[in-house]
């Protein structure tokens, strides 16, 4: 039998098609830009560039693991490896129109990096991992394709207000304004915990709005395609991602079918799968 | 009455195979003697911290506190113990220097002798740590002649006041007998749980429990961690034993989730057909979205699922044909991902996540809903707020089955737990060494608790041409 290949998210209109080129991890996110070392450790904002790793634990050599075939199985991640602190990351994203979405991102991270932590809250992605393996999912985060440098940034804190408005330019509104334009480009003047940092850090140029219109991975009734084309309000916003919605259903279905008795998650249990009529005798 | 009759075959940790061809029935906690051992391990085992008692009644540090002064107009100018700021925060109360540990034979044997209610009825004190504690189990006599768990902690609490009172009547007067209970019982009845007591029972008392049956899910994470000595497996193998059996007393392995349960138990926590194993042997160097997709097209070649029909886009959905063993496939994936996910990570705090983000993929990967259908998803997102962020909580090593959060799992949460912190390196502030070193060092020591795998598969065996 040909094993199993992932499916990730279902194709069925442009916005998931998108969303389930991200979830691949076979798919390469194509690269952006290149922050420097410097520049991307004072963004972060956890140590300075030259700075030793801060360790809660020593060496795992040092420490001697207890016998566990499992730790035979799973080897640990360079920063385990070393001790290193958990540290964090938080990423925030506009609605309007980016790249990734704060849910999807947790998604993302658990199909491409190992030995992580994330949780989404209020419009905000926390990663959590060793010092020096967050390093380099922050890199892959802030350079690549996921990141518009307008409508995705680092935060480490008060992400609050991310989401209601842009501010000129299309950059994404900030409380404490860590961030802002010079010329097309996108400059942080204070790290993610809102301290002004010695050398402002420019990351780039962010891409147009119609290019941005065509990566974004969020429904909005202003970005599906026929909406956008025809200008017209579509009564039926439904039908265009029927896919996304018939399959979102049947998983709530299940879940609260499943839950009264296991065996009515089997189709057979039905009289009528859409209008979900049980057969008599369930 | 109809006996669960489907085989299994039961691995242990190394992946080598135990047992072959057992009949489900035989690992249920009704059924199984090696998991009635354990049930009944854990009701009448019983620590003595006598160096402890010893401490208290010697300093006036009772119950872990001083006695907290009220705030009165002349605080200040009483001869009393100073607390921070320069403020009387404590008094100190008599003190007598009570030679216990010295004594611990002749109090062991005394003890044994008022435990005792028949010649040879099976009572055990063992002295450890050169007399600074007893490990005490009460005979099954004594602690089955009520209804409760709770006869083999106070018997031994109470015996204990009694003796030191007893046999330290030249030193200890009549007025110390309040402060020789407070040293063995702890804060009881000022408190209703034995709060900071010398006479430990893995058990907390009944009513700290959040409702009927939860007896054996409250008991710390860390705990489970350091009898089972941070082995993997063996520890998840424990934690779900102790799972399972809780749902027997709270109602739920009857009529159609009686099988529903035992598979969960079986796949899960005792490595059934080797499924956790081979997860992680096959995703070890990978991530969870990898586990995802092994435990899928496991679930496919062994024709627990299959495909539904297509979407016009080519996304597939999947139909399960036996419900209840996909749920148990799902279980056994998510304890795959969270070893796979916090062992690379040695850290425990991603637990949370990593059930959540598991059941969720394959939901959506599949259109088939997750473990406990729904509940993963639910059970990681409200542990996620109360690991971490504003709500605070603890890490995942104090966590228990008697959780607001962790309770309505249907036994498969608290063995991820598990497993993530029996792999840590040491981030967590509450790891197993902080709050468990006591309980790590006396009941690790049981052969029976510290490899459940081996003292069940062989249980089993035994019984299994019964059904």
């Amino acid at each position: 039998m040909a094993k199993f290949e992932r499916q990730y998210y279902n194709k069925g209109d442009p916005i998931a098609r998108n969303r389930q080129r991200i979830l691949d991890p076979n798919t390469k996110l194509e690269k952006l830009r290149t922050i420097p070392d410097e520049g991307f450790l004072s963004i972060l904002g956890h140590r300075n560039f030259g700075e030793a790793y801060k360790s809660v634990h020593p060496p795992l050599s040092e420490l001697g693991e207890p016998e566990d075939p499992m730790r035979d199985l799973v080897p640990p991640t360079e920063g385990a490896k070393a001790g290193d602190t958990v540290d964090t990351l938080v990423m925030t994203d506009s609605v309007y129109d980016s790249p990734i979405a704060v849910y999807l991102r947790a998604w993302m991270l658990h199909n491409r990096v190992r030995g992580l932590d994330t949780g989404c809250y209020s419009g905000r992605n926390t990663i959590e991992m060793r010092a020096r393996d967050l390093e380099d999912a922050g890199r892959m985060l802030l350079e690549t394709e996921v990141c518009d440098v307008r409508r995705n940034h680092l935060r480490q804190m008060t992400c609050t207000g991310h989401s209601c408005r842009l501010d000129q330019n299309g950059l994404m509104f900030d409380a404490v304004q860590r961030t802002k334009m010079d010329g097309t480009d996108v400059v942080y003047v204070k790290n993610g915990f809102g301290n002004p940092i010695d050398k402002p850090v420019n990351i780039g140029k962010g891409v147009s709005d119609e290019e941005l219109k065509k990566r974004s991975s969020i429904y909005r009734y202003d970005n599906i395609p026929n909406l956008v084309l025809e200008d017209v309000v579509n009564p039926k916003p439904d039908e265009e991602v029927k896919e996304t919605t018939q399959w979102i259903r049947r998983i709530m279905r299940q879940r609260l079918y499943g839950n009264l008795n296991p065996e009515l998650i089997k189709e057979d249990a039905y009289e009528n799968l859409e209008q979900l009529e049980l057969k008599k005798g369930y | 009455m109809a006996y669960l009759t489907e085989k299994i075959d039961l691995y242990n940790d190394r992946g080598q195979v135990l047992e072959s061809g057992i009949p489900l029935e035989a690992i249920t906690p009704v059924q199984n003697p090696a998991v009635k051992e354990i049930a009944d391990t854990f009701k009448r085992s019983i620590a003595v911290n006598l160096a402890g008692a010893q401490k208290a009644l010697s300093t006036g540090h009772y119950a872990n506190e001083y006695i907290h002064l009220p705030d009165i107009p002349n605080k200040a100018d009483l001869p009393i113990k100073s607390g921070p700021y320069g403020k009387p925060k404590a008094v100190r109360t008599r003190t007598w220097d009570v030679p216990l540990v010295e004594n611990a034979d002749t109090l062991a044997a005394k003890l044994k002798e008022k435990l005792q209610v028949d010649a040879d009825d099976g009572t055990e004190i063992n002295i450890m740590k050169k007399g600074a504690m007893f490990y005490v189990k009460p005979s099954q006599k004594l602690c089955n002649a009520g209804i409760e768990y709770t006869a083999a902690l106070t018997t031994t609490a109470q015996a204990m006041t009694d003796l030191v009172m007893e046999e330290f009547s030249d030193i200890l007067d009549f007025h110390a007998a309040p402060l020789v209970h407070t040293a063995f019982y702890g804060r009881y009845p000022s408190t209703y749980e034995f709060m900071g007591g010398n006479v430990i029972s893995l058990l907390a008392a009944s009513c700290a429990n959040e409702g009927p049956g939860f007896a054996l899910r409250n008991l710390m994470v860390n705990h489970i961690v350091a009898i089972t000595h941070s082995r993997t497996m063996q520890a998840m193998a424990l934690s779900s034993t102790l799972e399972a059996i809780a749902h027997l007393e709270m109602g739920d392995t009857i009529g159609r989730w009686r099988r529903w349960q035992s598979l969960v138990y079986a796949y899960q926590g005792l490595n059934a057909n080797n499924l956790v194993y081979d997860l992680v042997k096959e995703c070890g160097s990978g991530t969870t979205g990898d586990v995802v997709g092994a435990t899928i097209n496991r679930a496919l070649e062994d024709k627990v699922i299959k495909e539904l029909k297509t979407l016009p886009s080519g996304f597939k959905f999947y139909t399960a044909l036996d419900p209840s063993l996909w749920n148990a496939y799902v279980c056994a994936g998510t304890s795959a991902a969270v070893i796979v996910n916090q062992g690379a990570a040695r850290a425990a705090q991603g637990v949370a996540s990593t059930v959540l983000y598991f059941n969720d993929m394959v939901e959506h990967e599949t259109g088939l809903p997750s473990a406990g259908y729904g509940d993963g998803v639910a059970n990681g997102i409200s542990m996620s707020f109360f690991s971490h962020s504003i709500y605070g909580g603890g890490s995942p090593g104090v966590f228990h089955g008697n959780h607001i959060v962790t309770r309505h799992s249907k036994g498969f949460l608290i063995p991820c737990v598990t497993a993530a912190v029996a792999l840590d390196a040491g981030t967590a502030v509450y790891g197993p060494e902080a709050t468990s070193g006591l309980v790590g060092d006396i009941f690790g020591e049981i052969k029976l608790l510290r490899e459940p795998i081996e003292s069940i598969a062989k249980g089993a065996a035994e019984i299994k041409n019964k059904f």
